[in-house]
């Protein structure tokens, strides 16, 4: 959970981490309780299932799910970063950190 | 292909666990956004 480490950083950014994934919302309210709570909104790319993902051209069409990514948007609406992940691999928080503090 | 860098993000409304629904656009000219897309709940992905 790269995010929840540093989302107070991000915060002093003036960033606002979304997470997403086309889970229900049921599902992720009982993953944020395991979780002991996240710190940002977790969105369901639920209904019709995967369009957000797919309009972000972050869908995996085979697994029915969508592709491990993050991107990052500026305050006009801008895509400044986007980098995506294979299976097992994660997001590194400094890269993160970087690409938002230089939108600043 | 779609939301490349340089390009204008997809608006986009979902519903939130615990916040009701969301929009991209409702952070317009406040703050940056990180989207945290992943894999499935549960799987660490």
């Amino acid at each position: 959970m790269t995010f929840r480490r540093i989302n107070s950083r991000l915060e002093e950014l003036d960033a606002q981490v979304l997470g997403i994934s086309c889970d229900h919302t049921a599902s992720h309210r009982a993953w944020t309780l395991s979780l002991g709570g996240v710190p940002y909104p977790e969105l369901s790319d639920w209904h019709p299932k995967g369009k957000v993902s797919k309009a972000y051209d972050l869908w995996n069409e085979e697994r029915g799910a969508s592709i491990r990514a993050v991107v990052i948007i500026d305050k006009e609406g801008i895509v400044r970063f986007r980098e995506t992940y294979q299976p097992g691999t994660l997001p590194d928080p400094q890269t993160v950190l970087a690409a938002v503090a230089a939108l600043s | 292909m779609a939301a490349e860098v340089g390009s204008v993000a997809p608006d986009f409304t979902m519903p939130s666990a615990n916040d009701g629904d969301i929009s991209l656009s409702q952070y317009r000219g406040s703050k940056h956004v990180v989207l945290s897309f992943h894999v499935l709940n549960f799987t660490g992905g």
